[in-house]
């Protein structure tokens, strides 16, 4: 239970903190300005540039795999719920229980376990334009898949301790 | 069969569940893969999301929400408002018809449906409101309306689209005008019955130099859609640096105006990230799906069983339309987009239908589905906005499914309303 708490306390300031915005709009914007400059040598100057497309794309990997982190955190990816609000409250509470644990197991398989043998397999490939290794990219998604995971684990946590809570309650109440 | 069914199957019983789709898309390659007959590392899954989304086309999609947002953030829309209603607003139903027209416009400079819905048009459906309007027709017309925003060029659909398809996105764009135009007549036709039926009112009519004020305020974002479009089809830019160039038109045009503070760009940034983010990370789930589905030969056998059931092109679009239709009502088009285009694509292509067709076919009925209950996110932000339910409102919707169903019949039947631009402006796009 001590565990539970102070691995709460940690996840609830990640959850809290907006660092992960701030890098996203920091990643947006750099990736404008870039495309900016690749039109303007492009049309303007004619002296088109070799590495801004291919910084593009990456820097776009990366806002997509740390944005959809962030889509778990506000709850922001579209699910059906057409079926499930018609459950009662402590079944919906029960399933978003079973759900998070679900995407928990296939997030940290996926993303953690397997981007961590995607990171080391491209450590020596290396890209065509920009020349460094493709690491950096592949990292994304264990970037990307850690912090899901921590997200994903306050809610399962957090549901934990209110139900042992709730379970001590009703315990203290029949004594 | 078995393994389309099983597919189908694990596929369904997490979207049932609640489970976020892109996460079931991704969860159904994981099950197959761990599970499945042949071996393949898991690692596939996250090699083929990133090489789904490196794609230089895609880009697209997170400027163009980008620069929506910046101007929805500003109150340049505002001035494109004032001017639609003082030259037109006059009219009976005037502002019913300024509404559609303001989504007309705002679809050629936006990709998005809801960003319309949310912005210009729920400024105009309170104005509707305060003049008499009833509040479900004021709310209808603002959501189907907004389906203008995914036809109309730009379109982050039809870009995702063009991406799987593997087809021209300027082609599509050109592709998309006219249908883009017709659905809006369409309304109007619709506002115009409506307006003589109930009675509604008219605007006041504009002094003349107010008129020639509003039109000079109104140039810079009317400037906006030209440099999109015209840049696009006359082969400048490609659709990524056009967004790009829309991006910081909006962006100069908001520190010109000295409306855009550093707070409500970072908001801008961030929304467009996370928004962005999940549209396309649904492209990086769905690449691995896919490509396991062709190892399994799905897409071959449901193209044999279509072609079993008929050779004849209209009849297999006429199904489509009445599929899509159908499963727009409960999903989102993006996700219906990248599953189905490589399944049913191929057998299009092999009964001559274009792909651009296909395209715009399909897109235009998935428009339909934003704003069908259950499920329909413009029809969602349009109730919200209008503050009502949407069983309060389905009925004033009704006429407008109708009607723009009819325009997407009208293109099944008259292909040539679609291919006549790209057939004229790219003829290498259409075979």
């Amino acid at each position: 239970m001590i565990i539970i708490d102070i691995l709460l306390k940690y996840l609830r300031a990640l959850k809290r903190s907006n660092f992960v915005e701030i890098i996203i709009a920091l990643q947006t914007a750099t990736l404008s300005v870039i495309v900016l400059l690749q039109v303007i040598f492009r049309y303007v100057l004619n002296n088109p540039l070799a590495w801004t497309e291919e910084m593009a794309r990456f820097l776009l990997i990366w806002i997509v795999l740390l944005g959809a982190a962030v889509g778990i955190k506000r709850k922001s990816h579209f699910s059906l719920d057409i079926v499930t609000r018609k459950f009662s409250k402590t079944a919906q509470e029960y399933l978003q229980f079973a759900t998070d644990i679900f995407l928990f197991i296939l997030i940290f398989d996926v993303m953690i376990y397997n981007g961590v043998y995607l990171t080391n397999l491209t450590l020596r490939q290396i890209s065509p334009a920009l020349h460094i290794s493709m690491s950096y990219v592949y990292s994304s998604v264990l970037a990307g898949g850690i912090l899901s995971c921590c997200y994903i684990l306050e809610d399962i946590l957090s549901f934990i301790k209110g139900a042992t809570e709730r379970n001590r309650e009703r315990m203290a109440e029949n004594i | 069969m078995i393994t389309v069914l099983l597919f189908l199957g694990i596929f369904a019983f997490f979207i049932i569940l609640n489970f976020p789709i892109i996460y079931a898309i991704i969860a159904t390659s994981w099950i197959i893969l761990k599970f499945g007959a042949i071996q393949i590392p898991i690692s596939l899954i996250g090699q083929k999301l990133i090489g789904g989304i490196n794609s230089f086309p895609l880009l697209a999609v997170p400027f163009f929400m980008l620069a929506a947002n910046i101007m929805t953030s500003t109150s340049i829309l505002r001035r494109l408002v004032d001017f639609v209603t003082s030259l037109i607003g006059f009219v009976r139903s005037g502002l019913a018809i300024v509404n559609v027209l303001v989504s007309m416009i705002c679809a050629g400079m936006s990709g998005s449906a809801t960003a319309d819905t949310a912005g210009a048009s729920a400024m105009i459906m309170n104005a509707m409101i305060e003049e008499g309007y009833d509040r479900p027709f004021s709310v209808a017309v603002t959501g189907a309306s907004s389906t203008i925003g995914i036809i109309i060029p730009p379109s982050i659909p039809l870009i995702i689209y063009a991406w799987v398809a593997n087809t021209s996105v300027s082609a599509l764009f050109l592709a998309g005008i006219i249908p883009g135009i017709l659905i809006g007549v369409a309304q109007i036709l619709l506002c115009i019955y409506k307006g003589k039926v109930r009675n509604y009112p008219k605007h006041p009519r504009v002094p003349f130099r107010q008129i020639i004020k509003n039109t000079y305020k109104a140039i810079p974002v009317l400037i906006l859609p030209i440099i999109i479009l015209g840049g696009i089809f006359s082969g400048i830019f490609t659709a990524t640096e056009a967004a790009v160039v829309a991006v910081f038109y909006a962006l100069a045009l908001g520190l010109y105006l000295r409306e855009l503070t550093v707070k409500k760009l970072f908001d801008c940034l961030v929304t467009t990230g996370v928004t962005s983010a999940i549209s396309l990370l649904l492209i990086g789930a769905a690449t691995p799906l896919s490509w396991i589905l062709a190892l399994n030969h799905v897409p071959g056998l449901i193209a044999n069983w279509f072609l079993s059931v008929t050779s004849n092109p209209t009849i297999f679009l006429l199904l489509v339309v009445a599929f899509m239709l159908a499963i727009g009502c409960v999903m989102d088009n993006d996700p219906v987009i990248m599953l189905t285009t490589p399944i049913f694509l191929p057998v299009a292509t092999k009964l001559g239908i274009s792909p651009i067709l296909y395209g715009t076919i399909v897109n235009l009925a998935l428009a339909i589905g934003i704003v069908t209950p259950p499920v329909g996110c413009a029809l969602f932000v349009a109730c919200a906005v209008g503050k009502t339910t949407i069983s309060e409102v389905i009925g004033e919707f009704v006429p407008f499914y109708l009607v723009m169903t009819v325009v997407l019949l009208l293109l099944v039947f008259f292909p040539q309303i679609v291919l006549y631009l790209p057939a004229k402006f790219m003829p290498l796009s259409v075979p």
